[in-house]
């Protein structure tokens, strides 16, 4: 299945959406996206996964780039991880450093 | 299955991984199962196309094996002699801004399947990785 990557900025928040298969050979779109994320302004970076279908640590590697380029004053949010991803993403501890949301709701985030 | 000869770059990936989903499917596999067995061997086809054959041109080859009780997934490459139990485990506390990158891959591999089996065959020049799935006759589902 194809992989797909496709960035929004809105309100400081960049919100990019994943869909299809993200591995080695697909890793470098997504990590082009949060380049360019990396250039605005952004708070948070919310990552949008019901679509994705599958994760590997080339998917993982990016997250810590997307960390250690926006730095810890910005936010990660990963919504609606599908099991199996999910799976990958805790047992490899990234869970401690992002937050894994069933659904995104911006009002509800603005309190928490 | 007929074994599996593809040349050693990120361009194999997705049939490397259809080739795996298909045996999974003849092995009567689960979903999860099957997803883990797929992720075992791109991580470590990954590996040996990024790091075995960083600096020359080679091939994977795949062969399946299924028996009673279990599936079996061998891949070989002539790349760089590399044991991914000789890797150290990356420290998973760790804040992903103090992380570093490698190791996940191989991580997630051996530990994705029922048994890893890593061997150097010296009369080839090449690196085997044997993959292991138990097959679960009583509790499999349509592999998406």
């Amino acid at each position: 299945m194809a992989f797909n990557a496709t960035l929004e900025i809105k309100n400081n928040i960049a919100q990019i959406n994943l869909s299809g298969e993200l591995d080695a050979s697909t890793a470098q779109l997504f990590r082009n996206e949060v380049e360019a994320a990396a250039t605005q302004n952004i708070k948070r970076l919310v990552l949008f996964m019901q679509d994705l279908k599958y994760l590997s640590s080339a998917g993982l590697r990016v997250l810590i780039f997307a960390k250690q380029k926006m730095g810890t004053a910005v936010d990660i949010y990963i919504v609606g991880a599908q099991e199996m991803v999910k799976d990958t993403i805790e047992h490899t501890g990234f869970h401690y450093s992002v937050a894994m949301l069933d659904e995104y709701d911006e009002a509800e985030i603005k309190h928490v | 299955m007929e074994p599996l000869k593809i040349p050693g770059n990120l361009n194999s990936l997705t049939e490397i991984k259809e080739y795996v989903r298909t045996a999974a499917k003849k092995a009567k596999l689960n979903g999860k199962a099957c997803y883990k067995l797929v992720l075992a061997v791109d991580e470590i086809a990954t590996n040996a196309i990024n790091y075995g054959y960083a600096d020359c041109i080679g091939d994977l080859y795949l062969y399946v094996y299924i028996n009673q009780k279990s599936l079996i997934i061998i891949m070989e490459d002539s790349g760089v002699r590399f044991d991914p139990f000789k890797l150290d485990i990356p420290d998973f506390n760790q804040p992903l801004e103090e992380r570093k990158i490698g190791g996940i891959g191989v991580y997630l591999a051996i530990h994705s399947v029922d048994k890893f089996i890593y061997k150097w065959v010296e009369k080839l020049n090449c690196n085997r990785n044997i993959f292991i799935m138990c097959r679960n006759q009583y509790n499999c589902s349509t592999i998406p």
